[in-house]
């Protein structure tokens, strides 16, 4: 009896701790929902089976513009999504941060720049950045279909503003998942993230 | 002062135009040189002076979790080389949740120079700068310019006679170090005394590292030289050992080898950053089970 009592405990407890974990590159991505800017709610899991690339954001940080006012970022929304990919952009800057976006600020900013990522998550509690630890904007992570992180870091190997560096830099997003839906194991799965810092509310 | 914001860059004022100071949004950057004359086989130091608006900073070598270092690119006459970039010892910057290594205020960042057979003084030399940086409050603003100094020559002696002539500035190159390269020099780690040791044990979750010197040492910071080796938001656990100190240092999720050695600046309670270079050691069962037996 107490040896059932105690597995029993263990399934109930096991998921709470595991959620509490923040993301970490080669385990299981960490679970969340977050609303979009369109009001509509998105949970992680239910984008089992799918690549997904979560991208931290702030448009008033010159790291960010570098791969937006040239639409290189958009491009890349717009290459991967066509692939299956379910691609979140991720806003973690806190109300009166830079970045800070209400949902129709950036409803407005994602026309203006022609940003199509499948949604653009608003999380100005910071509870998701917290999750997986985002440090910095862009800070970049692709999880597998099978729900397992692969990637954690820098869009690319050029850490400056300069957006005649994007031409001809390794972007390791795109270098995970053509490896990835190749079936081979990732180059690069971790690197150090540049950017500015994410504007958390603390 | 002329201002144009172009792809998110500040192009500062005096871009195309290089000068010894440019005036940028939040920040002052000047090239300095000591001495202010050069002359056959000697070394002169070259200063890159940062003079951030308060409430500002610039970033370390290893930014730690956000920010960029300083970059530059030297453009030297034919004859004088470049060693590579001294940065001061830095200071922890930032929030809870996310750490970095940078200065506040009033910093030179420092590179030698050599001048060799090759340099011809018929002509008065100047050394100038590509500089680019990320000047950060709680925002980030980038910026961009050229730099340049003149230099005067001074005669020396064995130097290919009549090549080399004294510049206007060849008797500053006798004078005493300027109190302004002097405090520069000592913000710099220094290198370890010999005595001393340092030694790391990789624990599953983290590095210990242990430093001796000979005797108690109550405070120390770590500031790693290699990103994504130590976790910068945590809290660096300090342990006085009677000869030393031992730091609990969180690793980073990013690690995902085994490291050789953990290299780092160490600041000791009298402020003065270290060079430390320690060994990395797996922890052993036995050796941890032995601890523990009392």
């Amino acid at each position: 009896m107490k040896k059932y009592f105690t597995m029993l405990m263990l399934l109930i407890i096991a998921p709470m701790v595991f959620a509490a974990q923040t993301a970490k590159v080669g385990e299981a991505a960490p679970d969340f929902t977050a609303a979009d800017s369109m009001g509509t709610m998105h949970h992680l899991s239910e984008y089992r089976g799918k690549f997904v690339v979560l991208e931290w954001h702030n448009n008033g940080c010159p790291f960010t513009r570098k791969h937006y006012d040239g639409g290189h970022m958009q491009q890349l929304q717009k290459e991967w999504t066509a692939k299956g990919v379910i691609w979140l952009t991720v806003i973690s800057s806190a109300p009166g941060q830079q970045g800070y976006m209400t949902p129709s600020q950036e409803n407005d900013y994602m026309a203006k720049m022609h940003a199509v990522p499948t949604a653009a998550l608003l999380d100005p509690t910071g509870q998701v950045g917290h999750l997986y630890d985002a440090k910095t904007t862009p800070d970049m992570f692709v999880i597998n279909p099978q729900g397992v992180l692969i990637y954690g870091g820098a869009i690319d190997n050029r850490p400056t503003v300069d957006q005649s560096d994007v031409q001809g830099a390794e972007n390791y997003v795109s270098e995970a998942l053509t490896a990835a839906m190749a079936g081979q194991p990732v180059k690069t799965p971790v690197t150090r993230p540049y950017g500015c810092s994410v504007k958390y509310q603390d | 002062m002329l201002l144009a914001v172009c792809g998110g860059v500040t192009r500062a004022q005096g871009q195309g135009n290089p000068q010894e100071s440019i005036r940028a949004p939040h920040l002052t950057v000047t090239l300095v040189a000591e001495p202010k004359a050069v002359s056959l086989g000697t070394t002169l130091w070259m200063g890159l002076r940062f003079q951030a608006e308060p409430g500002w900073h610039i970033y370390w070598q290893n930014p730690g979790d956000s920010g960029e270092p300083p970059r530059v690119e030297w453009r030297l006459p034919v004859g004088i080389t470049a060693g590579g970039m001294q940065w001061p010892t830095p200071k922890r910057l930032g929030t809870k949740s996310i750490v970095d290594y940078g200065y506040a205020g009033d910093t030179m960042l420092l590179t030698r120079l050599r001048v060799d057979g090759k340099f011809h003084g018929n002509a008065t030399p100047s050394v100038g700068a590509a500089v680019s940086w990320v000047v950060c409050s709680d925002i980030c603003i980038p910026g961009k310019g050229q730099l340049s100094v003149p230099l005067g020559v001074a005669p020396s002696a064995g130097s290919k006679a009549g090549g080399i002539r004294a510049g206007k500035d060849a008797g500053s190159q006798f004078a005493a170090p300027t109190k302004l390269f002097a405090d520069a020099v000592g913000r710099l780690p220094r290198r370890m005394p010999g005595t001393w040791h340092a030694a790391a044990v990789d624990e599953s979750s983290s590095f210990e590292l242990t430093l001796v010197t000979g005797k108690r040492e109550s405070r120390a910071v770590f500031f790693p030289s290699t990103p994504e080796q130590v976790r910068n938001a945590s809290p660096q656990d300090v342990t006085a050992l009677p000869n030393g100190v031992k730091l609990t240092l969180a690793k980073s999720d990013g690690l995902l080898k085994p490291i050789a050695v953990l290299r780092g600046v160490i600041v000791l309670g009298d402020g003065i950053g270290y060079e430390v270079t320690a060994p990395v050691k797996a922890m052993q069962p036995a050796e941890n089970q032995k601890e523990k037996t009392p």
